[in-house]
Parts: C-alpha cells; sequence; structure tokens
C-alpha cells in the first residue's frame, strides 16, 4: 500500500500546523458544498488550485489521484444530463438534454474536483499521527483520536500479513476465479487474517497494560502557532471570503 | 459505496452527520480502555479486507464487510468505519470530511441493525446455521447500504433518479457474494476462534446508563425521520396567467405555504429576467413584459428549488379580455365573429344566453388550461411520492428492527 | 528460605486454551534474587504463556500467583508488581506503538507518573545506552528487524525493572546483533532475568540456571 506520499515534503503547507489544515480543510469543503453560482465554483477550483500549488506536490501523483475521482464523475456525466427535469437542450435518440441536467453535471464536477485538491493539499500533506495529534488538541473524543491512529498504526502490519497469506496460496497454485473454490479461500484467507489481527489487537493492550497504560495516552510534543500558520489561516479566510462574495454577488443579480 | 464530494444535498449531509454523531456516542461509550487495541486491529483488519478485490464474472468488486463488522463489533462497528473512511479520504481521497457523516450512516446503520439482529439467531452449538445468518444479513446490510446511498443521492435532487437506481442495483451482485464470502468467514471463525464473534456478546455485558439509552432513541428516531426530513424540503410551485398578470403559489409538500422565498423568472425566448419574493401565504404575482413562456424558478432556500413553465399569449388573452368586456354591450361584436355564425335565426334573448355561455365556456377552456396542466403536474409528482413512501417504508422496516435488535441484545445479558 | 527472597512463586499452576486442552498442568517455579534463568521448550510448550500468567495477562485456571511476596489475584493486584517486572514480548510489533521512537519508549515513564521532560530524560539515557540514540526521531514500524528489538528492550529497560522477562528475545537476529544483546543485558543491574529461548549456547554466558518446559511441567536441568 502506498501511503501517506503527500504527506513528504517540505513546502509552508507540509509545515503548516495541523490542526490549522484541518479546521481550514473542514470549512472550505462545506462552503463549496453550499455554493450554487457557476462564477463562485470556478473561483473555488481555481483557489484549490492556488493551494495545490503551494504544497509543491509531485503533479504525477496528484493526476493520478484525480484521475480516480474524474472516473466518478465521468460516470455522472453520462447518466445525469439526460436523467434531469428540465428545459430541452438537444436530444440524442430517445434521451433528451436538459439544460438543468447539465448544469448540474457541471457544478458537481467543479464542485467534487474543488474538494478533493483542497483535501489534497490541506489534509494529506499531513501524517496520519499529525492529525491525530491535532484532531486530540482539537478535544475530539480520546478513544475516537486511539483508535484512528492505532488502525493506521497496524494497517501496514496487517497488509504485510495479508499479503504474505495470499503468497501462501498463491505459491501452491491458487488462481482467483468466479467459483466457490476462489471465495473459500478469499474466506480463509480474511478469517485468518481477523484471527491474527484479534490476538495481536489482545498482545498490544497486554504489552500496554505491562507499561502501565490506564486510558491516557500522554503527549509528549505540543503545537505552537507560527507565523506560516497566520499566513494560512489569513489566505484560507480570504478564499472563504470571496467565495461568499461571489455567491452572494450572482445570486442577488438574478 | 462512497458518495464523492459536491454531490449530495445539504440537508442531506446534515442528517447524515447527525446519524453518525449519534452512532459514535453510542459507539465510543462501549470502547473501554482494554477494547481500543482490539478495536483498532479489527477496524485495521477491514480496511485491508476491503481493499481485496473479489473476482465476480468478467469484473470483480470489492467487499464491503460492514454486516460482519456488525456482527463482531456491533455498535462498536460506528466508530470502526468511521475511522475506516476517514483514512481512506486522507490517504486515497476517497469521499471527504463533508460526505463522511452519510457515508458513515449508510454502511454502519445497516451493518450495526442488523449484525446485532444476526447474533441473535446465532450459537456455537449450529455452526452451519450461524454462517448462513450470518451470510444471509451480512448480504442485506449490503443492500442496506446500497439502498441508503441511493436514498441521499435521490433526496440531494430530481437530477439522481436514474443514478440512485443504477447503485442501488449494483449492489445487487456484490451483496450475493458478500453473503456467500461473510457466511464461510463466520464458519472459519466458529471453528477457530469463536471468541471473536463472541467477543460483543461480552460486550453487550456493559451495562448501559439511562443517558446512553437516551442517545440511541435520539439517534433512531432520527433514521427513523431521515426521509420524513428531506421530505418536508420538497417545494411545489405552480402558477397561471390570469389575463394581465401572472399569479401563482408556492408551497412544501406538506402543505406549508413557502414564505418570502425568492421567484426568478426567466423568459424562454427573449431571456428578459425578473423576480419577486412570495408573500406569508406562499402567493406571488407579477406582469409579464411581453408575449412569451416563462419560466419560473423558485428558491426555497438550502439548495430547494422547483420550476414551472406559464404561457403568457398576450394578443389572445387580450381579445378574449376584450370578449369578456364587452359580452354585456350586445351582440353584434359577437355576432360579427366568425366561430358564431351557425347561431343565426334563434330568437335574439336566448341566442344571447347561448352564445354568452359558449363565450364564457370558451374563455373560460382558455383560462383554465394552466389549472388542469398545474393538477396534472400534481398528480404526477403526488404519485412519485407515493414510489418514495414505499422506499421509505422499507428504511422504516429496517430501523424498526434495529431498534428492536437493539433493545434485545440489551435484554440478553 | 523465606518468601523475601522469592520475586516471583507460582504454585500449582494449571490453564488450558478454549480448544486445545491443558497447556500447564501444575507448574511450580520460583524465581529468587540473583537468578538468571534460561527457560527451554519446543514450539507451543507454553513458556510464553507462563510470563503472560506471572504479570496477570492471562488468569490461571487454578494456582496462586505471588509477586514480590503479595499473593496477586485481581487485575488490580498486577499493577505495582507491573511497573518492577519488565516483559519483552516475542514480536517487537505488538510493543511497538507510537508514532515515533522516543514517543515510544518515554511512554512507561509517563505512565508511571514522570512529567514529560522527566520522561525524556529517562528514555534519552536509555536509547544512549543501548547506542541508538540516533533512531529517536524514526517512525518504529519502518525500522529493521534488528533495531526494532532493540527499541522494544529500551521500552522496557526505560521503566527501570528489577527483573526482566524476555521472550525469544534473539529469534531472528544475526550473530552480531545477538552479542551486542547478550552484553547490553548482562551490564543491566537487575535482581533476576528469565529468558526463554531456543539457542541456550548463545545465553550460556548470561544465565546461572536452566528450567525445561515439558508436557506442562517445568523442570531443572543442568
Amino acid at each position: 500500500m502506498t501511503c501517506e506520499l503527500m504527506a513528504r515534503g517540505d513546502s509552508l503547507l507540509h509545515k503548516a500546523d495541523p490542526r490549522v489544515k484541518l479546521i481550514c480543510a473542514l470549512i472550505i469543503s462545506f462552503e463549496i458544498v453550499f455554493l450554487r453560482s457557476v462564477t463562485a465554483l470556478f473561483f473555488a477550483l481555481f483557489f484549490a488550485i492556488l493551494t495545490l500549488l503551494l504544497s509543491r506536490l509531485d503533479y504525477k501523483l496528484i493526476l493520478r489521484r484525480l484521475l480516480v475521482v474524474n472516473v466518478f464523475v465521468l460516470f455522472m456525466w453520462l447518466l445525469i444530463p439526460w436523467s434531469t427535469p428540465g428545459d430541452l437542450v438537444f436530444s440524442v435518440g430517445p434521451l433528451s438534454v436538459t439544460k438543468e441536467g447539465l448544469s448540474t453535471a457541471l457544478s458537481i464536477t467543479m464542485k467534487c474536483n474543488a474538494i478533493v485538491i483542497f483535501n489534497m493539499a490541506l489534509l494529506s500533506t499531513s501524517t496520519i499521527f499529525a492529525l491525530a495529534h491535532a484532531l486530540d488538541h482539537l478535544k475530539v473524543p480520546s478513544v475516537l483520536v486511539q483508535l484512528f491512529f492505532f488502525s493506521y498504526r497496524y494497517l501496514h502490519v496487517l497488509e504485510d500479513e495479508y499479503l504474505r497469506i495470499k503468497r501462501a496460496a498463491v505459491v501452491r497454485g491458487f488462481r482467483p476465479g468466479t467459483n466457490l473454490l476462489t471465495y473459500r479461500t478469499y474466506a480463509n484467507i480474511l478469517g485468518t487474517l481477523f484471527v491474527r489481527s484479534y490476538d495481536r489487537g489482545q498482545r498490544v493492550y497486554w504489552a500496554m497494560t505491562c507499561r502501565g497504560f490506564n486510558g491516557t495516552f500522554w503527549l509528549l510534543s505540543h503545537f505552537h502557532l507560527q507565523t506560516r500558520d497566520f499566513l494560512l489561516m489569513l489566505l484560507m479566510v480570504a478564499f472563504v471570503t470571496f467565495l461568499l462574495i461571489f455567491e452572494w454577488g450572482t445570486i442577488c443579480h438574478l | 459505496m462512497h458518495i464523492a464530494e459536491g454531490v449530495l444535498s445539504v440537508p442531506v449531509l446534515v442528517t447524515g452527520a447527525a446519524v453518525t454523531l449519534a452512532g459514535l456516542t453510542v459507539g465510543i461509550k462501549r470502547v473501554g480502555p482494554e477494547d481500543i487495541p482490539k478495536v483498532a486491529l479489527l477496524t485495521a483488519a477491514f480496511f485491508v479486507a476491503s481493499l481485496v478485490h473479489i473476482p465476480i464474472g468478467p469484473s470483480n468488486a470489492h467487499l464491503v464487510l460492514n454486516g460482519l463488522l456488525g456482527i463482531i463489533l456491533g455498535w462498536e462497528a460506528f466508530p470502526a468505519i468511521f475511522i475506516a473512511l476517514l483514512l481512506q479520504a486522507v490517504l486515497f481521497q476517497f469521499g471527504g470530511l463533508t460526505t463522511l457523516g452519510v457515508n458513515t450512516a449508510n454502511m454502519a446503520v445497516p451493518g450495526v441493525a442488523l449484525g446485532i439482529l444476526a447474533k441473535r439467531f446465532m450459537s456455537l452449538k449450529r455452526p452451519a446455521l450461524s454462517a448462513t445468518v450470518a451470510g444471509v444479513f451480512s448480504g442485506l446490510s449490503v443492500l442496506g447500504a446500497g439502498f441508503l446511498v441511493a436514498l441521499s443521492l435521490w433526496f440531494s435532487g430530481d437530477s439522481f433518479s436514474v443514478v440512485s437506481k443504477i447503485i442501488f442495483s449494483a449492489h445487487l451482485p456484490i451483496a450475493f457474494v458478500e453473503a456467500l464470502l461473510t457466511g464461510m468467514v463466520v464458519r472459519f471463525l466458529l471453528r477457530v476462534r469463536p471468541e471473536i464473534l463472541g467477543c460483543s456478546v461480552n460486550f453487550a455485558g456493559h451495562s448501559l446508563d439511562g443517558k446512553t439509552n437516551l442517545i440511541c432513541l435520539v439517534f433512531i428516531t432520527l433514521f427513523l425521520f431521515l426521509p420524513a426530513v428531506s421530505h418536508a424540503h420538497r417545494v411545489n410551485v405552480f402558477a397561471w396567467f390570469n389575463g394581465e398578470k401572472v399569479v401563482g403559489k408556492a408551497y412544501y409538500s406538506n402543505g406549508r405555504p413557502a414564505e418570502h422565498a425568492k421567484i426568478e423568472i426567466i423568459g424562454t425566448r427573449t431571456g428578459s429576467r425578473l423576480s419577486c419574493i412570495t408573500d406569508e401565504k406562499g402567493g406571488f404575482s407579477f406582469k409579464p413584459p411581453g408575449k412569451d413562456t416563462y419560466r419560473l424558478i423558485l428558491h426555497a432556500g438550502q439548495g430547494h428549488r422547483a420550476t414551472t413553465l406559464v404561457n403568457v399569449k398576450i394578443d389572445e388573452q387580450t381579445k378574449n379580455q376584450d370578449n369578456s368586456h364587452n359580452k354585456g354591450k350586445g351582440l353584434s361584436k359577437l355576432q360579427g365573429n366568425g366561430g358564431f355564425s351557425s347561431v343565426e335565426g334563434v330568437s335574439k334573448d336566448t341566442s344571447s344566453c347561448k352564445d354568452i355561455e359558449k363565450a364564457v365556456d370558451k374563455v373560460l377552456k382558455v383560462r383554465l388550461q394552466p389549472v388542469y396542466k398545474a393538477i396534472e403536474d400534481m398528480a404526477i409528482s403526488q404519485s412519485r411520492v407515493k414510489v418514495k413512501d414505499v422506499v421509505s417504508g422499507l428504511g422504516y422496516i429496517i430501523g424498526i428492527m434495529g431498534i428492536w435488535a437493539y433493545m434485545s441484545s440489551r435484554r440478553k445479558p | 528460605m523465606g518468601y523475601d527472597l522469592s520475586l516471583i512463586e507460582l504454585k500449582d499452576i494449571r490453564f488450558g486454551y478454549p480448544n486445545c486442552g491443558q497447556v500447564l498442568s501444575g507448574v511450580n517455579f520460583k524465581v529468587r534474587k540473583g537468578d538468571r534463568i534460561a527457560l527451554l521448550g519446543g514450539n507451543g510448550a507454553g513458556k510464553s504463556t507462563l510470563f503472560h500468567i506471572i504479570l496477570g495477562l492471562l488468569k490461571p485456571n487454578c494456582g496462586t500467583v505471588r509477586l514480590f511476596g503479595k499473593k496477586c489475584v485481581k487485575e488490580s493486584d498486577f499493577h505495582e508488581p507491573r511497573t518492577r517486572i519488565g516483559l519483552l514480548f516475542q514480536d517487537p510489533d505488538d510493543q511497538l506503538f507510537s508514532p515515533s521512537v522516543i514517543e515510544d519508549v518515554s511512554f512507561g515513564p509517563l505512565n508511571l507518573g514522570l512529567s514529560a521532560r522527566e520522561a525524556l530524560d529517562v528514555s534519552r539515557r536509555c536509547l544512549k545506552r543501548l547506542n541508538i540514540l540516533h533512531l529517536e526521531k524514526r517512525v518504529p514500524y519502518e525500522l529493521s528487524g534488528g533495531e526494532k528489538r532493540l527499541v522494544a528492550l529500551a521500552t522496557v529497560l526505560a521503566m527501570k525493572p528489577r527483573v526482566l522477562l524476555l521472550d525469544e528475545p534473539m529469534a531472528g537476529l544475526e550473530k552480531k546483533a545477538v552479542d551486542r544483546f547478550v552484553s547490553i543485558i548482562d551490564e543491566t543491574e537487575l535482581d533476576a532475568l528469565v529468558i526463554i529461548t531456543h539457542m541456550p549456547q548463545f545465553v550460556k554466558g548470561l544465565v546461572n540456571k536452566s528450567f525445561l518446559m515439558e508436557k506442562g511441567k517445568l523442570r531443572e536441568v543442568s
């Protein structure tokens, strides 16, 4: 599994306080969901790309991720334009494409891409551990933070374990197909995976109690807001305000 | 399984987030310090397992596993699914922060409800029966998840009627494979390590305090009202031309008038634009600038809108208006009208009476046309609501099953 | 000989897992001050289980556990002894769960009630002693197998245990790493040491007693 590829780097966004990034991502994502005017959405996309440029991420990686997202968007384009009631624009055979359909599809495309780009720039530039740390500071229930953190910690261990079990099956001639044997093999592989992870969970808990764990997780380092964090906040506040102005401006003109 | 960002309407997103919040609260309460590594490890295992692609015919699908998660973890499946989705959002940009609530609720609600229910029928003594029950219920939870995904889309706008149907049907083969596979996994676990399946029975032994009970109740009620809440927000608008003005009414589907809502008026041919605001009773009127077909768009807030078309034929309408204004004055004009030539020769009084009747008839017909159309439209939208009622009825059944499962899981220890 | 000299005393311990019958059938085991014990036995003989019972992670079906002269039955009875008995798990991945090595090592000291600064101080000194201070900022799961084991040992030693239980500490390590491991243990000031191992030849210089676990019983060998 190629994880946290985007968390590597030393741009402004990589160095910024994950708490700030988390809150900014949350606010701006929800704002974009609310937007209705096409002009505002266009600017949302534009701002998103600007922010992404700040992160100086590898463009190949970005494009690959965007491609995945846009497969879904394409699926929407195939269906929505003709399945939305409204003014007829043109018709292809029995399907009549409507103006409303086209504008809905366009708005989905812009919203989806803008939010995903913002998420890449703001969230994926932090490591999971930094995010867990930030969540803890933002007073998210400690159980949830610990679950988040432990799940990620053992994700790789379990993935390795899964791959080892599967490799063991493959070297003995296992070839997946649509048949009962395949399903049973997968069921056994997954069952083994669950048993092993259950046991490991038990041992991890033991190892923790042996070192005096009683439910509280102590944090060693704490975040300190720095100039760059305030700069980032300022930039995001500017984006949010601009988008609001565009939105109100276009809606009031109608 | 995921709904991407930027697709769903705000009320659906908020409802989903509320349901997830409630479920998380209950789930978190049940995770003691000793359960954290176990739940986390199982979450990670499910994350890995859901990346496994299982071949189905020429294609392949990844497993959902919300049913198995519900069976193994019970209420703790809520935080588990939430965490898995959060990880996917950050690591792979599948889904995001705004849809986290809806996506979690869509997967976890059927998973938890059916998982707890399935547990009732499972026992170590009858492994074959237990595996079958687990399989069937996890298949159902995939269907339930697909159904909720479709429902979320359906309530987000008229555009998604086709999309939601396709998405729901795409879940059918997955549900089948998942049922088969989960049945086998449960069989495996019963033979190898039955305490994994038993763990949430032990967890159910944690007695809940009154506060948690209240939260459970709120959560389930929220789930039940999910369709109703979205319903209340559907708006209708209808309008007609009365000769000089276009008048109309805007109201929500539950009959409440849409007050102070903005109406945008666009001439489809001339492209002229106007706007007006509805009054307290949802009524509105405006004077059309000229002959045209006007598109009225009602913005009732929160992204909810409704549209209707009004045909304004100034020329014909004014002629009719002239007729009606003149009808008391005399018949010369009417008789001069070609259409009434056949009434010649009949006595003046009766003929004038009949003529007036006919003229009024004709005028009424022209005038009532939009009303007929509006009634027709209403009938159509009414029938659509019926389909939705059936759909939400299914939701209610799942919800009630969830309540029952929850109550019985509490009674057991 | 009084109880005061027994650090760990197990009496007639019986234990079985649900699906695989009796693992321990009447084990008697005493660890006195100055004991350095090698625990030998085949796979699945119940050596790790014995460690888990000593620390109260598993509860025996019958028999008594006495730690530092005090009878331990309830979970809370084990809390205090656990801070004085260090257990190194067989798989370092079970033991290392923090985002960085230093955080992992200071997890124990923090739980002992030390302030963040004291905990960091203790942990750094411990890492330095094991010669792995350069790993301080690294992510534990990205370390090599040998490094993971040393870090796991550091997490245990940072709590300054009086008794050390090591569960196959040398499995999968190369000769050089084993020697280093042995010399570290040798230099550590301890009241008692118990090592589970498959390689008695490597720990010869380290131990003064050997026990063999067989058929659910424990007996001393030479």
